[in-house]
């Protein structure tokens, strides 16, 4: 990923806004000062410098900053691999969550996500997750009644 | 009643037992991720933002405030011990503070760091207090065009001039003022930007969901993508003698004056709607080494490098609070999400702030006065423990916080679109990380625009739709020439350092 790629996700972002804007149903009521009016100003302000941003990537892309390129703060070998774990850990809680409760699921986030940070998947990284994991569930469902539903669950 | 009777009042509230544990446990939270390097006040309050469904206000912006004032304190330490400030306000104390540390000297520049913090602390609050009625006073007399532009000015500033682009900067607000309008427009009924009637966007996006996954997620993930937490070494040195023989006699001598120095920098520059903590420690740096007796003792370790950007740190703190709690205005990261906890209880921010939250706002300020005596408790012999906690292996403390994470916004609904959405809002955290966006922007758009929006259409209203409205106004007009000539700063200061470079 460069600046450029970055950009592009930028422009296409501004794609979306303006397709959303032109959705927004007219109001004849509040024409003046309608629900289109605050929206198109902020997407043409976003699209305006937008615009400039992917002209800087195209063109001058040495004077935008990537800490890829930093000597100092560049990341080490293996990126895609750490990126692919966090991420999928992440990915996975979401879809486990519902089905086998918030320990379970937040124990196997934890694990991709310590691996993520170059642990390795090993017994004691899943014990340190659980642990992790139950600490949380128990600090925010039993102290702090805060609806986590179930510890585990089991339904497919 | 007075202010003076309110602020007695906020005491009264704030040294009941039950919100003075909120108070120690601020406090104790704020030095433990001030001294935990990459985890700063912003991203704590941010984790902590969910449970506010949970907790009254009250207790809730004491906790928030001791984090707050304890990230400052905390800081310094991983600063003096590490060479690693925890916080980007912490730099300039490094510089003299670990050169202290490697001669042998790390108690006096913890000690220097930690009273002067105190000083700082209490002056900025002394100050906050005394000038916060005042300036409230004044912008209660604003109308909506006025309000709308001081919107305009909070923006502008917070974007153009803080950041390292005017460009990323704008983009970054641009995109949070889009994010602030998803939902259902509240006068008019009509969906905006909730492509084709989600259900989960009618109700617009939670800002703690925003804030959550920018700061906590997207930390995180960009620094698993780094890859270089495991591979950092630390060298911490610790202090060797008992800390109550740490100040001798002569580092006294040579710390009040930075202190009250740094102390009167922090504040005033803190409250400016440019302000923020960077400005005031570098000014104070620059300022003590001019001035001390021993200017060649900088760059070796001298304790007034110390004592004068510590203290201008902390008075920075209770200085950003001031344009916060008087007119709705976040000037730092750390403000734009305490105003954020503001939005999750449904309360107003801005010049009515103090009238009718009084309580609030008055048990706030009083908490801070506590925090500082308990900070100053909690830093200065309690330093051996935090130097053990900063030795706690960092892929543990990163699935403590994504765990941490996504409880807090699990909590609040069950709904797995909200944890797609935090990991959203946490792969734009770590695209803007890594290509320099500054993230409060986006935070202070999504927060202050649909404000600002309700402004505008009320002052355009009241205008008969004339928007010459906010330039026949005198305050409004004032303000709107502030926030456009800040804008252009950053363009003019540009153009005429190349002109120099050519000549």
């Amino acid at each position: 990923m460069s600046a450029l790629r970055f950009s592009l996700i930028l422009f296409f972002l501004c794609g979306l806004a303006i397709w959303q804007v032109t959705q927004i149903p007219k109001s004849t009521l509040y024409d003046a000062v309608g629900a289109s009016l605050v929206p198109k100003f902020a997407v043409s302000l976003f699209t305006v410098f937008v615009i400039f941003y992917v002209y800087y990537s195209f063109f001058r892309s040495k004077e935008l900053p990537d800490v890829a390129d930093n000597k100092n703060e560049k990341p080490l070998k293996n990126t895609v691999n750490r990126l692919s774990y966090f991420l999928g850990g992440f990915f996975l809680f979401i879809i486990l969550v519902k089905f086998f409760g918030f320990i379970f699921s937040g124990t196997v986030c934890g694990v991709c996500i310590s691996k993520s940070f170059d642990t390795k998947i090993s017994f004691k990284s899943l014990i340190i997750n659980f642990f992790i994991v139950s600490s949380v569930w128990i600090l925010f469902s039993v102290v702090l009644s805060v609806n986590l539903g179930p510890a585990f669950y089991f339904k497919i | 009643m007075n202010y003076f009777e309110q602020l007695i009042n906020g005491f009264s509230t704030a040294l009941s037992p039950s919100i003075l544990i909120y108070g120690f446990a601020g406090c104790l939270a704020g030095t433990l991720v001030g001294v935990l390097p990459g985890i700063g006040p912003a991203l704590t309050i941010a984790l902590l933002l969910p449970l506010t469904f949970k907790a009254p206000a009250v207790a809730m912006f004491v906790l928030f405030a001791g984090i707050y004032y304890g990230g400052m304190y905390g800081g310094s330490t991983t600063a003096i011990l590490l060479n690693t400030p925890g916080e980007s306000s912490s730099v300039v104390t490094s510089l003299e503070g670990n050169k202290m540390a490697r001669r042998g000297l790390a108690g006096q520049a913890l000690a220097t760091a930690a009273i002067g913090s105190f000083v700082a602390g209490t002056i900025g609050t002394i100050a906050l207090t005394f000038f916060a009625p005042i300036v409230v006073k004044v912008a209660l007399t604003f109308g909506p065009a006025e309000y709308f532009s001081l919107m305009v000015l909070a923006a502008v500033s917070v974007t153009a001039v803080l950041g390292n682009s005017v460009i990323r900067g704008m983009i970054s607000l641009s995109l949070g003022l889009i994010i602030g309008l998803v939902g259902i427009d509240l006068q008019s009924g009509q969906p905006r930007f909730t492509f084709g009637g989600i259900m989960e966007l009618l109700n617009g996006v939670e800002v703690t969901v925003a804030v959550v996954g920018l700061f906590a997620v997207g930390d995180a993930l960009f620094l698993a993508w780094q890859g270089r937490e495991k591979s950092k070494k630390t060298v911490i040195i610790s202090p060797k003698n008992k800390w109550y023989n740490w100040m001798r006699k002569e580092d006294w001598k040579r710390s009040w004056k930075p202190w009250l120095r740094g102390s009167f920098y922090g504040f005033f520059i803190g409250a400016l709607p440019t302000g923020g903590a960077e400005v005031p420690t570098l000014l104070s740096y620059y300022t003590e080494k001019k001035l001390s007796k021993k200017p060649k003792e900088f760059g070796k370790g001298a304790i007034e490098g110390v004592a004068g950007p510590e203290a201008a740190n902390n008075a920075a703190a209770a200085g950003v609070l001031m344009p916060l709690l008087t007119l709705g205005i976040p000037t730092s990261a750390t403000a734009a999400v305490l105003l954020s906890a503001f939005e999750s209880y449904g309360i107003r921010s801005g010049p009515t702030l103090l009238t009718q939250q009084s309580n609030l706002v008055w048990t706030l300020i009083a908490s801070l006065y506590i925090g500082n005596v308990i900070l100053l408790i909690l830093n200065y012999p309690l330093v051996g423990i935090w130097v053990k906690i900063l030795k706690i292996p960092s892929q543990w403390l990163y699935v403590g916080v994504i765990i941490i994470s996504s409880a807090g916004v699990y909590g609040n609904g069950r709904s797995s679109f909200d944890l797609a959405l935090l990991l959203f809002f946490g792969l734009i955290g770590y695209f803007f990380r890594r290509f320099d966006f500054p993230a409060a922007p986006l935070i202070i758009g999504l927060i202050l625009g649909p404000i600002a929006e309700q402004s505008l259409r009320q002052a355009l209203i009241i205008g008969m739709g004339e928007w010459t409205t906010f330039i026949t106004r005198p305050i409004s007009a004032t303000i709107l020439f502030i926030a456009f000539t800040l804008f252009l700063s950053p363009f003019l200061i540009n153009f005429y350092s190349k002109r120099r470079k050519v000549r």
